[in-house]
């Protein structure tokens, strides 16, 4: 499992064990993220009940199994309705059968090199997206309607937007494409209306079930996360981890030959080759405004560029070798796939060095025992405690809120919300290291000076006592230096 | 050609030559009233090129580790200091202006030889890019990366309407001028030359593709530029050959393994706060041409210009901010071919293209007007202070922004024929301070680069690099002893550490005593002692 995975995973449990989101846990997830790990966290329990009895599989590998199998749901969900849009296309477009197969191939081949990332929510999305497109890209194109899969393509963009609020702007970013690409006859108001049903349906949903997390998301979560758009986390200085540079060198390359392939004498092709690009070009808007390099927030850009590279080989070998028999196209087009795969197997390798975090929880807890992590990001966090089967005992599941809590006040005093927040959320973690309620604190470099800030010093230190420091590799620092305090 | 177009064509040249006038102006009060504003780069090639003006030879009696022709283009607002008697900041900022009004002729003649073609839109909102880069500079005004933008876009410009069916022949002066001017650019880095050649092999395979492949045999522009760049190279090595053979074997690769000092990681070079804008300039450019202008040529080849300098940014993974200029400027082009596209469509029919004119006029007099109006204070420049600058040649002008503590110390501790050390680990504090103050570097290494990079180096080749090291800190001493510096600036973090391993103060600074410590700048300063010479407090 991805940290992000992992974490969310977690959430889903606690949610179908009674807990309210965002008033007994802590994480700035979307509530329909949480509905959409549900089922793996089901799926789960049943692998467990089978295979767990015999004593075969950890509920970490479980949970893993789920996960995996419920991604590949959804890929093969979205397989199939692209090439349901694909088989569509009319005769007259050239070569149609070899067209659409390896587009198909693409978007397989796209799926496969972000596997890495297979459960966290930029894959769904984009997965959910791209029949999306296609579809709109074949009505506006070709003129055609899918009466069959109209209703369900759009539920599955719906719920993919529902997500993360920000996807919705990466399918906006499509359809001013479609607008000025096709005039006035691209709109499409009774889909947009669709999709914004299906908005209003899942809050209301929520609304109804969690009353109480529906008022700490609008006070609480919802400031924090856009305030966090304009927040540039310093401990990023100096790091050198993750380097995606290989990936953005990629992206200028595929970018121009793009730019290049769009003016091609097929306009047809060019146009499917200027969307792409722009999706993939908000896809990487969005991992910039992110701002944290992670490689879960950059899963929509790679996607569509692998795509993207795939049409733009295709573009290039049907200008260069006209004459050429389809099947040696799709050959070329095949080698060039298994060069990609080959290099996105090589990634999904992991090499991680020792870190010492393990064998610390691991000599000074138990299974099952709760632990507390106060770290910057999920990554220190998770899915550590899922595979060494430790709770995470705090209300923060991963601890972003105090450095930004504390970083505001630097600048000016706090407003009311984010006040009353940061004042639920101290009392929260002091009563929590008061109660004792975990056995180990884990805390990170960056967050020990907070403890001092915020005054939680003293119910620490005279509940916990200092047994060491551990380390543990993960994104985006490379290594996560931690002061360990142990239950007294 | 009817009435109307006649009407319309006239209305559009007035319209843009005074538009070009008013955008060229509006900045110069800004520079004038900001006498001692400069940067670091820029002012450490000044002091390089008075240098090379007193007769001394670059890498042989000073170091440093950039191709040589920045310094010798520096020595035009030098000379002109020189002859004039202006302040030198004050004569590059005339310079860099001269350069943008070169650039914008070049632009300008091509802009109305094409006049009539399909793509006269697109071509008049080029028109500004000369100015765009140029007026939206502060930090970085009269960087090399700006200056080669300046230098290479009516090249780029030249070259893409070669490969336009209806792009009207220049003249072959023209075209050998423009030619020249690019090449001044190009020769400024190697990396300028490598983004040039990637978007000649663009236009390459653009021309294949169309079956227009003329546009090498007859490019006088393209000989020209070859020509002088070839040329550039045989006179460095010819009539510099010291230093040319000092540039390749010591210099070059020093920059190589020690440049790595000043790495940052991706994370940062892309999303700092300070450098991010010129990324994201570059994701919406790269949007919009792929909304608007698909089929533009214009388009196509800027792109692939911001594309190459966005790669060449990030490759260098530096914390320098400047070097993302290109791409910005790249993103520029792109964005007003897509804007002049755009109203193309929206504005058809002669009052609408008017009315439009006429409010772009009234709209842009009043910025440019107010911007003048208010040029005294910028507050991205700090606090305004008084100095008294009469005694160093600058007019009395009362209160200015853009001073260092750096400058001050100097000023209030040396005289004007003093010289001063800086022991520091970059081009900055030393410069800008030292010209500004309009004293002399007292050792060949005019910024304190050198020694960080040396330590960097020396994993490499371990022998080599510490000698280098050893000469570096014996060059510093003997430079003391003999330009008697009265003030000596020494870097807390990184440099006093590496000194204190050769006992460099007890050995050469024992007629120095610690004057003060800038904690900003987390440097000490020193000064020499009355009894050896130093000026009375």
């Amino acid at each position: 499992m991805t940290p992000l995975e992992a974490l969310r995973f977690d959430c889903a449990e606690r949610v179908l064990h009674g807990a309210r989101p965002y008033v007994d846990f802590w994480d700035w997830s979307q509530p329909f993220a949480y509905a959409v790990y549900m089922p793996a966290v089901i799926i789960s329990g049943w692998f467990k009940s089978i295979l767990g009895g015999s004593g075969g599989c950890s509920s970490y590998e479980c949970g893993r199994f789920a996960l995996n199998f419920f991604s590949s749901l959804i890929m093969a969900l979205s397989l199939a309705f692209s090439s349901l849009v694909l088989r569509k296309w009319p005769e007259a477009s050239q070569s149609v059968w070899p067209r659409s197969l390896a587009l198909t191939g693409a978007i397989a081949l796209a799926a496969l090199v972000c596997f890495k990332q297979a459960g966290d929510l930029q894959f769904a999305f984009v997965l959910t997206l791209l029949p999306w497109l296609l579809m709109r890209f074949s009505q506006n194109e070709y003129g055609l309607t899918f009466k069959n899969i109209l209703v369900s393509i759009t539920l599955l963009a719906g719920c993919g937007i529902a997500l993360d609020a920000p996807f919705a702007l990466v399918l906006i970013v499509g359809e001013v494409y479609f607008l000025l690409t096709y005039g006035r006859k691209a709109f499409a108001p009774m889909l947009y209306i669709s999709l914004a049903l299906i908005q209003v349906g899942q809050l209301a949903l929520f609304s109804a079930l969690f009353r109480e997390s529906v008022e700490a998301y609008r006070t609480w979560i919802m400031p924090m996360r856009l305030s966090k758009w304009f927040y540039f986390d310093s401990g990023l200085l100096g790091t050198s981890c993750p380097d995606s540079s290989g990936f953005l060198y990629l992206f200028a390359a595929t970018m121009a030959v793009a730019a290049f392939c769009c003016r091609g004498k097929d306009a047809s092709i060019g146009r499917l080759i200027g969307l792409i690009a722009t999706v993939c070009v908000a896809g990487f808007a969005l991992f910039m405004s992110e701002g944290e390099g992670l490689s879960s927030d950059l899963v929509i850009a790679k996607f569509m560029l692998v795509v993207l590279m795939m049409l733009c080989f295709w573009a290039l070998l049907r200008l260069w070798s006209p004459r050429r028999p389809v099947y040696k196209s799709l050959a070329s087009a095949g080698l060039v796939g298994a060069l990609v795969a080959g290099t996105a197997a090589c990634g999904m390798i992991e090499v991680r060095s020792a870190c010492t975090t393990a064998s610390m929880v691991e000599r000074l807890t138990g299974p099952g025992e709760q632990i507390a992590v106060f770290a910057q990001y999920p990554d220190a966090a998770y899915p550590l405690l899922n595979v060494l089967n430790r709770q995470n005992g705090s209300y923060l599941l991963w601890s972003r809120p105090m450095r930004m809590l504390c970083d505001y006040q630097y600048q000016q005093p706090l407003p009311e919300t984010m006040f009353n927040f940061q004042t639920f959320l101290m009392n929260k973690i002091a009563s929590q290291f008061t109660t004792r309620t975990a056995s180990l604190i884990l805390i990170e470099r960056h967050q020990s000076g907070l403890m001092t800030f915020f005054r939680l010093n003293n119910a620490l230190i005279s509940n916990y006592e200092n047994v060491g420091v551990c380390t543990i590799e993960g994104e985006p620092y490379c290594t996560y230096r931690f002061e360990v305090w142990r239950r007294k | 050609m009817n009435n109307d177009a006649r009407k319309i064509e006239s209305m559009v040249i007035a319209a843009a030559l005074y538009l070009l006038a008013i955008f060229f102006a509006y900045r110069l009060p800004f520079w004038f009233s900001h006498p001692l504003l400069i940067w670091a780069d820029q002012s450490v090639y000044l002091a390089m090129a008075d240098l090379v003006l007193h007769g001394q030879k670059p890498y042989i009696d000073f170091f440093d580790f950039n191709p040589p022709l920045i310094i010798y283009l520096n020595v035009i607002p030098v000379w002109l200091s020189a002859v004039l008697k202006q302040p030198i900041i004050l004569m590059f900022d005339c310079f860099v202006y001269a350069v943008t009004a070169v650039s914008l002729c070049l632009t300008a003649i091509q802009v109305y030889l094409n006049r009539n073609t399909a793509s006269k839109s697109t071509l008049l909102f080029l028109l500004f890019v000369p100015l765009l880069c140029t007026q939206t500079m502060l930090f970085n005004f009269g960087q090399r990366e700006h200056l080669f933008v300046l230098a290479y876009f009516p090249f780029m410009l030249m070259r893409v309407l070669r490969a336009t069916e209806d792009g009207i022949r220049p003249p072959a002066l023209l075209s050998l001028v423009t030619g020249l001017f690019a090449a001044v650019g190009l020769a400024l880095k190697p990396q300028f030359l490598v983004t040039a050649l990637i978007v000649e092999l663009a236009l390459f395979i653009e021309c294949r593709r169309a079956k227009r492949g003329d546009i090498w045999r007859t490019s006088n522009e393209l000989t020209s530029a070859a020509a002088f760049i070839v040329l550039y190279i045989c006179a460095f090595a010819i009539f510099l050959h010291d230093g040319f053979v000092e540039f390749f074997s010591q210099s070059l690769p020093l920059y190589l393994h020690g440049s790595k000092f000043y790495r940052i990681g991706f994370i940062e070079s892309l999303m700092s706060l300070r450098d991010f804008s010129a990324i994201y300039y570059c994701l919406c450019a790269a949007l919009i041409a792929f909304f608007v202008s698909r089929k533009s040529l214009y388009s196509y080849i800027f792109l692939v210009f911001a594309l190459v300098s966005l790669v060449s940014y990030l490759q260098a993974g530096t914390i320098y901010s400047y070097r993302a200029i290109p791409v910005l400027s790249g993103s520029y082009m792109v964005l007003l071919v897509a804007l002049a596209q755009f109203m193309e469509k929206i504005l058809s029919g002669f009052r609408t293209r008017v009315a439009f004119v006429v409010l772009l006029i009234l709209s842009s007099t009043f910025y440019c007007y107010s911007q003048a109006m208010n040029c005294r204070f910028d507050p991205s420049l700090g606090e305004e202070v008084s100095l008294d600058l009469t005694e160093i040649g600058y007019p009395q002008i009362g209160k200015i922004q853009a001073v260092s503590p750096v400058l001050e110390v100097i000023l209030k501790n040396s005289k004007p024929s003093d010289s001063v050390l800086f022991l520091s680990e970059g081009v900055r504090p030393g410069f800008p301070a030292t010209l500004q103050s309009k004293r002399q570097s007292a050792s060949r290494y005019l910024h304190g680069m050198i020694m960080p990079m040396l330590l960097m180096s020396i994993p490499y080749n371990r022998p080599k690099y510490s000698a280098m090291l050893q000469k570096v800190v014996d060059d510093y001493g003997r430079d003391i002893a003999a330009q008697k510096p009265a003030l000596i600036f020494v870097d807390q973090q990184y440099i006093e550490p590496l000194l204190a391993q050769y006992h460099f103060i007890s050995r050469y600074m024992a007629d120095y005593e610690r004057l003060t410590s800038l904690e900003q700048l987390r440097m000490i300063v020193y000064k020499r002692k009355a009894e050896a010479g130093g000026s009375a407090p």
